[in-house]
């Protein structure tokens, strides 16, 4: 394999990456399944240019995410809120630049503990995967328990795992996690944005300082988050954030948001080492790589992870490079105007890659979000759209 | 908003889609184009039943004028038979290779119909 032509499709990957992290509403499953379907190129370059893209991706989707408050999947969907309230404080590039701390360090310990995790594979899925529906459930229910308006919690939670249910059956749907996250954490948040009449302040472009114990404490919370992400399908960033906190200690909103960097970027990369290790797929990239690579040996995982450790260190500088122009200019733009033409745009989005019906997915996500926001619980238990279901699918019903 | 009022949005459009995910149903495609479908994509196809081996399970070999495909079911299905003219629906799935995961088989025309 030619190496300028490997390194041609990383840099490919990074460009790539870089666009469906900033515009919202656009996803990397989205590519990569463009990709699959066109059926071109070499399975192998094919493959590096997934890896840099999806790494890049979530390096830059903390942008659209604190800055508009749009998020794309569940994955950042729980960074929205803590980055959003810096944002208002004048810290939105601040808050950019934690998750990107967080993103790196989660990129270079997920690659330190890679044997290890390989070993852990080895012995323990077998047995992991027969615990699925019973420990998502009971994570869920123990987030519904910490809540103080249980029955608003509950509500939504069932509200969600209906939605998702439902979602899933729509048979002309093509993509249905685009409207469903979409619809319960982006347009929610977005509307009453227009409602509220926000209106950010001048953004300061400094750093938000981080001691050491607030350094360590949300990578190490993090890896520990991203390895139940990685186990159990369903169980998001966010939920796992929350767990880990428990466990490490609650986090401040600045380690939160190293914290969900470092889960974002860790779960890709362990996604790549499951598909390798079992052959089962976390995220759509390694579904898209695993479907198109014949012959997914260690050699190919370490091509990958190689692929993946320089599309960190670029999309590094990348992001803060983007985040600090944006940082400057957010203040002169219409909040409001902005937010109605983020709307329009994830709508049009929506109906071009999920078909017409993908409206009606995001109205009636939209009314379960907006329950959430307005009652003031977390918006964790929206993800009841994928725990139901999945507690369905294990239990055969 | 109140809280109130998206709960009655809410349960209003969710039996919405209760309704349309009881009668909507994929577009009817070749089978040559479901292997360009992703996993978990809904398909509709139509076809000859050339294979077909039931135990507590149903695994059946589908081919039209295009190409072939294998579907799956859980549970057993008997009520077609080796080439008989059957439509399907379900979802794209992979076991080794590309195969449909039926949700409702359909019989068009029986081999001796």
């Amino acid at each position: 394999m030619d190496s300028f032509l490997v390194f041609l499709s990383i840099f490919s990957g990074i460009i790539a990456g870089t666009i469906t992290g900033i515009l919202p509403g656009i996803h990397i499953n989205l590519v990569a399944s463009f990709l699959l379907a066109l059926q071109f190129g070499d399975p192998i370059l094919i493959s590096c240019f997934i890896a840099s893209m999806a790494i890049t991706h979530t390096f830059l989707d903390f942008i659209p995410s604190v800055f508009l408050g749009a998020p794309e999947d569940d994955s950042n969907a729980l960074s929205v809120l803590p980055g959003h309230r810096l944002l208002m404080k004048g810290y939105g590039y601040g808050a950019i630049k934690l998750t990107l701390f967080g993103s790196f360090f989660g990129l270079v310990l997920a690659l330190l503990i890679t044997p290890f995790y390989i070993l852990f594979l080895k012995f323990c899925f077998p047995i992991i995967k027969y615990s699925v529906p019973f420990i998502i459930l009971s994570i869920s229910l123990f987030m519904i328990v910490k809540e103080k308006k249980k029955i608003i919690a509950f509500l939504v939670f069932v509200l969600s795992g209906i939605f998702g249910l439902l979602t899933f059956q729509i048979k002309p749907l093509s993509n249905p996690l685009l409207p469903l996250f979409t619809s319960l954490f982006g347009l929610p948040l977005l509307y009453l944005s227009i409602k509220n009449k926000t209106r950010i302040r001048k953004q300061k472009i400094v750093d938000l300082k981080l001691s050491k114990k607030e350094k360590i404490r949300p990578l190490l919370s993090g890896l520990f988050s991203s390895i139940i992400v990685s186990l159990y399908p369903a169980v998001g960033p966010g939920q796992a954030a929350i767990l880990g906190s428990e466990i490490f200690g609650k986090l401040n909103t600045k380690e939160f948001l190293v914290l969900i960097g470092s889960i974002n970027t860790i779960v890709m990369l362990l996604s790549f080492v499951m598909a390798y290790q079992t052959g089962k797929t976390r995220t759509g990239s390694a579904s898209a790589i695993k479907e198109i690579v014949e012959n997914f040996d260690f050699n190919f995982l370490i091509l990958l992870l190689i692929s993946c450790f320089i599309a960190g260190i670029f999309s590094f500088f990348i992001c803060k490079f983007l985040s600090r122009i944006i940082a400057k200019k957010i203040e002169k733009i219409n909040y409001s105007l902005l937010c109605f033409f983020v709307i329009f745009f994830v709508v049009f989005i929506n109906i071009f890659v999920s078909g017409i019906f993908s409206l009606l997915i995001l109205v009636t996500g939209f009314f379960i979000g907006i329950i959430a926001n307005v009652s003031g619980i977390r918006k964790i238990h929206m993800m009841g759209c994928l725990v139901i279901p999945t507690v369905f699918y294990f239990l055969n019903f | 908003m109140k809280t109130n009022v998206a709960i009655i949005f809410s349960l209003i459009f969710l039996f919405i889609l209760f309704l349309l995910s009881k009668f909507l149903e994929p577009k009817l495609i070749s089978i040559e184009e479901t292997k360009k479908k992703s996993y978990g994509e809904w398909v509709k196809i139509r076809g000859y039943v050339k294979l077909k081996k039931t135990y507590n399970f149903t695994l059946v070999k589908v081919c039209d004028n295009t190409d072939c495909i294998f579907a799956f079911s859980k549970t057993p299905i008997t009520n077609f038979n080796l080439d008989d003219y059957v439509e399907i629906i379900g979802k794209i799935n992979k076991y080794k290779e590309k195969l449909i995961s039926i949700e409702e088989v359909r019989i068009l025309k029986l081999k001796n119909g």
